[in-house]
């Protein structure tokens, strides 16, 4: 070094002097007929000039400037992109119901990263990432598919979900009105059916401790984590209710919360009551209930006008 | 005894109808049908007709007057039974209008769609100013199954409907349906489509990781957005394949952040000698600068070489690194491959004549 200047002429030439880590965030290109940028957090030592033309994890940039100059791998940026949308829909069904919503207004709001409780155990379960225009139209979507299988019982509300793990219990009852009604001169009684309300319910018992990151359990603290579900449950708002198989209600807690000692004064065991309040898979249920802050694609009333129609031809 | 006839719904002038009634009587042999214009009481139609079936199908070759698309009529039915003994004829006859056929298909139509969302435009229009009433769009199965709909819509400003949800590399049927307000009814059948779309590179942009022990889906974009930011604008673009900045610069900004070992690939050509085409600096720019410049020289030699200097200057400290050197010199049409990468800390530069350009 020279009057604060390290000259290093050729490639095998060892340089003593490092660059602080500071990262770079700015690139400026100019004085040159452009055809290609890339960069990669991989060290190109042995470099085929080959450029490849997938994404991977280490890919940071790739333009080719084939008529505009993004290079991400989307095609559109803040200037055109007023929302995105995180939308999701069962393997096999056709719409596609938003869950997550946002708005654009800086780079970094293009990120999404969030955990979806409200899905069933044991289904494929298809999510899109949707950018839409300033003019709210939908752009190109990216969309990706997993499985769902979960260990236990999990009972979730907007902010926080509770696995139930040990000696779960649920017993559910499926209910509809209905009435006999024992008419004088009839051999067989009239049975009556009231209203369309049909609707699970069912009392859940479990022991409720909290596990660790090695699943052991933090019996100590039992006490503090029952209170916690005990507030959990009397909090008054909509929850989802899920089993490992696949069952999963959106469910209101009724009456009291009771506690069972099993033997043993840190062994006990807490019961509720559910009842059913709303369509787990409904955006505007999930949306009127609290679960997600969106309801664009709120499900529209059936006209039955329409069923009508397809039935003439 | 008449016979009580069903309501009429309007009809093309040129394709006539089928009119339909009830009748308690005898058991019917024959059928008469008289139509008559609703404003003169002129007679447009008298046909008997043997039939059982308590339904009279206008004979178009057998009308007096042919009928009129836009114009009223009145239809009566009287009834033979196998005595040849006639019914009684209504006092008052059935009112129907005939009108030409609606216009009522989709006017953006396109049979490859090549997005997973497209919004359907209907097109109506009838000649005797008949309103449209309602109207819906359906998608279907191939098998007609049906999918997703617009559901009846009373708006008849806006006939669209934007569905999303179209698998790639899949066939659909789509199928609009409507209804005049005199209650003519539209149908487009059912028409074929195709959807096939690229479909990103999902790995690296939506990850989806299903976690047992939390009952959660954990979602996570990798959606990366980098756009370019001209110093002068327009852009020129070359066979749109190549930008050219010869008297420009462009610049990011987004999406992307060089932080410890990476490596930066440019490919270009048409450039001159001692100018600047490459700068890459932190947000604090007085702490990391990386340039590089393309020199011409001697260089030690007796022939003029080209090579590319690199100059890192971090915290006022300047390292300057040359890449392997060009002999003869590239052309203004060759191909130029750059690679900058950092390495432990350590920077390196390397260049490639790529041949020319096409």
């Amino acid at each position: 070094m020279f009057l604060g200047t390290s000259f290093n002429s050729s490639p095998e030439t060892i340089s003593n002097s490092t660059a602080l880590d500071k990262p770079i965030s700015t690139i400026v290109l100019s004085n040159m007929i452009l055809d290609e940028m890339y960069a990669t957090q991989n060290v190109l030592i042995n470099f085929d000039w080959v450029i490849p033309y997938e994404w991977n994890w280490d890919t940071m940039l790739h333009a080719n400037f084939q008529g505009d100059t993004y290079a991400g791998n989307v095609t559109y940026s803040v200037d055109t992109v007023g929302k995105i949308r995180v939308k999701k829909r069962y393997k096999g069904d056709f719409e596609w119901k938003t869950i997550y919503e946002k708005s654009i207004n800086n780079v970094e709001d293009f990120r999404v990263e969030f955990y979806d409780y409200y899905e069933p155990s044991n289904r494929d379960i298809e999510y899109a990432y949707v950018a839409i225009s300033k003019i709210g139209q939908d752009m190109n979507m990216v969309s990706a598919e997993v499985h769902s299988e979960f260990d236990s019982y999990f009972i979730c509300d907007h902010d926080v979900s509770y696995p139930i793990i040990i000696d779960t219990q649920n017993d559910v009852t499926y209910n509809r009105a209905s009435q006999t009604i024992v008419s004088p001169g009839r051999k067989y009684p009239y049975v009556n059916h009231n209203g369309i309300a049909q609707y699970y319910s069912g009392t859940l018992t479990a022991t409720f401790i909290k596990l660790d990151e090695i699943c052991k359990l933090d019996i100590e603290n039992g006490w503090k984590y029952r209170n916690q579900i005990d507030a959990f449950l009397c909090n008054g708002k909509a929850k989802i209710l899920k089993s490992f198989e696949g069952d999963m209600w959106m469910i209101n807690t009724t009456g009291n919360i009771s506690r069972s000692v099993n033997g043993h004064y840190q062994n006990i065991s807490q019961s509720f009551e559910w009842t059913e309040c709303g369509n787990p898979n409904n955006v505007g249920d999930l949306y009127d209930n609290g679960f997600i802050d969106t309801d664009v694609d709120r499900e529209q009333e059936v006209d039955n006008a329409l069923f009508s129609y397809s039935t003439r031809y | 005894m008449q016979a009580t006839i069903y309501k009429i719904l309007p009809f093309d002038a040129s394709y006539g109808t089928t009119i339909k009634f009830s009748w308690n009587g005898n058991q019917p042999f024959k059928n008469r049908c008289v139509i008559r214009k609703n404003d003169t009481n002129e007679l447009v139609y008298d046909n008997t007709i043997q039939s059982y079936s308590l339904e009279h199908p206008i004979d178009l070759n057998k009308l007096i007057i042919p009928l009129e698309n836009g114009t009223k009529y009145n239809a009566y039915i009287t009834i033979f039974d196998k005595n040849d003994l006639e019914s009684d004829i209504q006092s008052l006859g059935t009112i129907f209008i005939c009108l030409k056929t609606p216009i009522f298909r989709f006017c953006n139509f396109e049979q490859i769609i090549n997005s997973s969302s497209y919004t359907f435009t209907l097109e109506y229009s009838q000649e005797n100013k008949e309103l449209l009433n309602s109207w819906s769009i359906n998608i279907y199965s191939k098998d007609h199954t049906l999918l997703s709909s617009s559901g009846v819509s009373y708006n008849t400003n806006s006939l669209n409907h934007l569905f999303s949800g179209f698998n790639n590399q899949t066939e659909y049927c789509i199928r609009a349906l409507g209804q005049t307000i005199n209650g003519m009814e539209l149908d487009t059948g059912y028409i074929n489509i195709s959807v096939h779309y690229d479909i990103f590179n999902v790995f690296s942009m939506l990850e989806l990781t299903n976690l047992k022990r939390s009952g959660a889906i954990y979602v996570k974009s990798n959606v990366i957005t980098a756009k370019g930011y001209l110093d002068k604008e327009p852009a020129t673009y070359i066979n749109n394949e190549y930008l050219d900045l010869t008297d420009n610069s462009i610049t990011y900004k987004e999406g992307f952040l060089f932080d410890g070992d990476y490596s930066f690939v440019v490919k270009f050509y048409g450039i001159q000698p001692n100018q600047e085409l490459i700068r890459l600096y932190s947000d604090e720019s007085t702490e990391l600068i990386i340039t590089v410049t393309y020199r011409i020289g001697r260089l030690g030699s007796d022939k003029t070489i080209g090579c590319f200097e690199l100059r890192v200057v971090s915290n006022d400290i300047t390292s300057i690194y040359y890449s392997n050197k060009f002999y003869p010199l590239p052309s203004s049409t060759d191909l130029i491959g750059l690679l900058i990468y950092r390495n432990k800390g350590y920077y390196s530069i390397k260049a490639v004549n790529l041949g020319g350009v096409n």
